[in-house]
């Protein structure tokens, strides 16, 4: 059963068009990565679905009830969470105060509010700083703790918006370890990253989004060889000549493979 | 620790307070009255303006028509005092929880001068409205006894202090301070915002109301231009700037400082007063830009954040 559905999404700021006729549906329990490169609207995209911000054009549907009309909170509530790229924390409240916060606003109380509390300080390895000021924690912590408070949802669909930009290799790893636990729990996943290694790792399904549009929408091996989004990223000229090698090596059939709907 | 000392201060202070008709006279009692006035009126201020980070520039509207209408219901309707200040502070808390709920869509300037237009409508409003006096005057009867005023007035800046009290210590004051940090991370993790912010701006008005029905009684005689005058809105800012916003102590130790140098001032000249204020305002900005009693977690250790070195992508 598809837990999201979006139809037709547009999205224009003044006369720039940001997003443009953007469909497609999420099944539950599935990781998706979300790649693109800068610009192409990847945050945007998650804003519209995520209530932060309002489409021009199109529909969204999270178990086939419509969001595009609900205030984010109500989204929120429905058990819908996002992170920011651009970190968003409550500075004048502790990192624990924040994750606590959007627990009990889904109406978590007493002990086990702080139960729950405790266990998503333990799981994103924030239970040492849980006194410490939101302000005051490094970039990298802030964003574990974004994590966190999207987990005190009890998210059904989480959207991760380049949660793991600037963590070390270490770091790394142990995020794309917790991933994989909240997938295990179930947990259907939207996750924008420009790291290959981690898409490719934690992923069931890639979309590609370049100006605004989708351009791909496979397995991750598939789409990572499709040549429309190799010219995204890397310009048309070095594919062209890529194109022209593999053709030498007969691979040339990857490329343009698979375009399918799932 | 830090918790029984705070209650072991407030408990001091608070005897002091209560020890000061029986010990001094009345131009003290009156000058301790105005403080625990504005005491009460800056902390209604700190709800919306502090803790929710929406300054508002108009709350004397609510003092304003707190201090009318339960005038009016008095002496134009012959309601007994005591009920015709209960519909009163009812009454205005209902108008600031349904103003709020537009003018709160506004944010930073928009919603202080958005506020600051809807005490000068409050005010025309109410010169205009034959039964809240049209304009003029209205004459209450004279009861009670200084000290009696004190002790009201005292109640209602405990009672501020209180509610900010506990709203700090709550989940709902967590919600508040969220709305201040950013509302659009509030909204992503589910919190009501128009909501909270109506209801804070709500609880800030009905402090304003109760300060005004009292004021109305303990003076006797008000008109509209007295109790709308702007300024007492920008003292309440203002105390409570220099206090410390978003702190229980703050708009108090704010209201105290200020009431005293009014004092001092008075007794050197007239128009000195208005000279301390403006000094008072330049002497917050310039080095009191978190107030006294500072911002709630600036005495808190913690580990700094160290200098960004991971760039955000676009
Ligand atoms: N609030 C906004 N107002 C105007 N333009 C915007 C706004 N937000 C994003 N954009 C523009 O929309 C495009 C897509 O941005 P974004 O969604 O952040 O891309 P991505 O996340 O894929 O890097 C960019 O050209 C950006 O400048
Ligand atoms: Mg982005």
């Amino acid at each position: 059963m598809a837990i999201l559905e979006v139809k037709g999404l547009g999205k224009d700021f003044g006369g720039l068009r940001v997003l443009d006729d953007i469909s497609f549906s999420l099944a539950e329990g599935t990781v998706t990565g979300l790649i693109g490169p800068n610009g192409a609207g990847k945050s945007t995209l998650v804003n519209l679905i995520a209530g932060s911000d309002r489409p021009t054009r199109g529909e969204i549907y999270f178990f086939s009830r419509p969001l595009h009309k609900l205030p984010s909170w109500r989204i929120a509530r429905l058990g819908l969470a996002r992170t920011f790229q651009i970190t968003r924390i409550f500075k004048d409240l502790t990192l624990r105060e924040n994750v606590r916060l959007a627990a009990w606003t889904i109406g978590m109380r007493g002990q086990k509010l702080e139960a729950e509390v405790d266990r998503l300080l333990a799981l994103t390895e924030l239970a040492d700083k849980a006194a410490v000021l939101s302000n005051d924690l490094t970039l990298p912590d802030q964003k574990r703790l974004q994590l966190a408070r999207a987990l005190a949802l009890q998210p059904k669909l989480l959207l991760l918006d380049e949660v793991m930009a600037g963590l070390n290799p270490v770091e790394l790893d142990k995020a794309i370890l917790l991933l994989n636990r909240l997938r295990q729990q179930g947990i259907t996943m939207l996750v924008i990253e420009h790291l290959m290694r981690v898409i490719m790792n934690i992923s069931d399904r890639v979309i590609v989004l370049h100006q605004g549009q989708l351009i791909a929408d496979g397995q991750p091996s598939e789409v990572v060889g499709l040549s429309q989004v190799q010219e995204a990223y890397l310009g048309s000229r070095y594919v062209k000549s890529k194109a022209a090698e593999m053709e030498v090596s007969g691979l040339g059939g990857m490329l343009n493979a698979g375009n399918q709907e799932s | 620790m830090k918790r029984q000392r705070n209650m072991f201060l407030a408990a001091c202070v608070l005897l002091l307070a209560l020890c000061i008709p029986p010990l001094t006279n009345d131009y003290i009692v009156q000058v301790g009255t105005e403080m625990a006035m504005y005491a009460a009126l800056a902390g209604g201020w700190n709800l919306i303006g502090g803790l929710t980070g929406y300054p508002s520039f108009g709350n004397v509207a609510f003092f304003g028509l707190g201090a009318m209408l339960a005038g009016a219901l008095s002496v134009n309707a012959h309601w007994p005092y005591w009920l015709a200040a209960i519909a009163s502070v009812l009454g205005t808390g209902v108008f600031a929880l349904l103003l709020g709920l537009p003018l709160l869509r506004l944010k930073g300037h928009y919603f202080s001068i958005a506020t600051l237009a809807l005490a000068q409508a409050t005010l025309a409003v109410v010169t205009n409205t034959k039964f809240l006096g049209g304009g003029m005057g209205m004459s209450l009867p004279i009861v009670g006894s200084p000290g009696i005023f004190y002790y009201v007035m005292l109640s209602i800046a405990v009672l501020s202090a209180l509610i900010t009290y506990l709203l700090i210590h709550s989940e709902y004051g967590n919600t508040l301070l969220a709305i201040k940090s950013d509302e659009v991370a509030a909204q992503a993790v589910g919190i009501n915002t128009v909501l909270a912010k109506s209801s804070a701006f709500a609880l800030s008005g009905l402090l304003g109301a109760m300060a005004g029905v009292v004021y109305a009684i303990w003076q006797s005689y008000i008109d509209p231009p007295t109790v709308f005058e702007p300024s007492i809105t920008v003292l309440m800012l203002v105390m409570t700037m220099m206090g410390g916003a978003g702190t229980v102590a703050g708009p108090i130790l704010g209201a105290v400082l200020i009431g005293i140098l009014t004092q001092l001032a008075m007794a050197v000249s007239q128009n000195a007063s208005s000279l301390v204020l403006g000094l008072g305002i330049i002497a917050v900005v310039l080095f009191l830009p978190k107030g006294i009693m500072g911002s709630r977690r600036s005495g808190k250790g913690g580990k700094r954040r160290g200098k960004n070195t991971f760039p955000l992508r676009g």
